[in-house]
């Protein structure tokens, strides 16, 4: 049988958030993915704590827009527990 | 050679990502068009040799979601504000040799000044909005990723010139990174 659990909120994914990594980001961390404990807050809060947690990649975060989903989202934005968030370097296609 | 479809479905694509050689005459011969009496191919080629450095491979990688929704979004703003007839704007990923294409546009309009600048227009905005990175491996391996000086301008979008389809007797965009 399974103990119950009174705070099942608490132990699930949906107080994290997976951050996509790409090009310079990715190989700098040797990790295409990121996954930090997240209950919810701006874009900026999210980009000021990956910088305090990985300070390697603090010069491209610094420089770097926030999307989640297929959209780039404003600094502003509230980015919500358990979103598909991406951090987006400056690019250089073309 | 590239699995593109027919040309009804190159003109109807909101936005191409491919892995394969761009076969860029197809794209300028699907934007051809009764209604239209100038066609614009335009095609960025990897280069040999930047800043003095050879480089040996090129490879792109993208956020392929962002990328394609970002892609169409600017494919149809071209095609409002330049009252184009047609445009297909492809870009390859992953490994590009040197010399082959890596980005293509194509558009058409009825005269030939809008044609031209949707195509500036357009490459502008993809080398500064859609998240595609290059990175090259020069000779002696090390590869580097490339993350151009300056912020992302994802939220500061520029407007295409607005009047620009009927009256078209000077450049329609402005340069925010002074290239060419």
């Amino acid at each position: 049988m399974h103990e119950p659990r009174l705070s099942d909120h608490a132990a699930t994914p949906t107080d994290l958030v997976r951050i996509r990594l790409f090009a310079g980001m990715a190989a700098a961390i040797g990790s295409r993915s990121l996954e930090v404990a997240w209950e919810g807050g701006t874009a900026a809060a999210l980009r000021s704590l990956l910088i305090a947690e990985h300070p390697t990649l603090a010069p491209l975060l610094a420089r770097s827009a926030v999307a989640i989903g297929d959209a780039y989202v404003t600094d502003d934005a509230v980015v919500p527990p358990g979103a598909d968030v991406a951090i987006i370097p400056p690019v250089s296609g073309g | 050679m590239t699995a593109l479809g027919t040309d009804t479905e190159l003109r109807a694509a909101e936005s191409l990502l491919v892995w394969e050689p761009i076969d860029a005459a197809r794209l300028l011969a699907a934007v051809a068009d009764d209604a239209a009496g100038a066609n614009v191919l335009f095609t960025g080629t990897t280069r040999g040799v930047t800043d003095g450095v050879r480089t040996s491979r090129l490879a792109y990688e993208a956020h392929e979601p962002l990328a394609r929704a970002q892609l169409a979004r600017l494919r149809d703003e071209a095609i409002a504000h330049y009252a184009l007839t047609a445009c297909i704007v492809c870009h390859r990923l992953g490994e590009v040799a040197v010399g082959e294409t890596s980005v293509a546009i194509a558009t058409s309009a009825p005269h030939r000044r809008a044609a031209f600048a949707a195509a500036e227009w357009l490459m502008e905005r993809i080398k500064s909005e859609v998240p595609i990175w290059k990175c090259e491996e020069a000779v002696d391996g090390v590869r580097t990723w490339i993350h151009p000086d300056g912020l992302p301008q994802a939220n500061t979008t520029e407007e295409p010139a607005s009047n620009q389809a009927h009256d078209a007797n000077h450049a329609h965009h402005t340069n925010q990174d002074g290239a060419a």
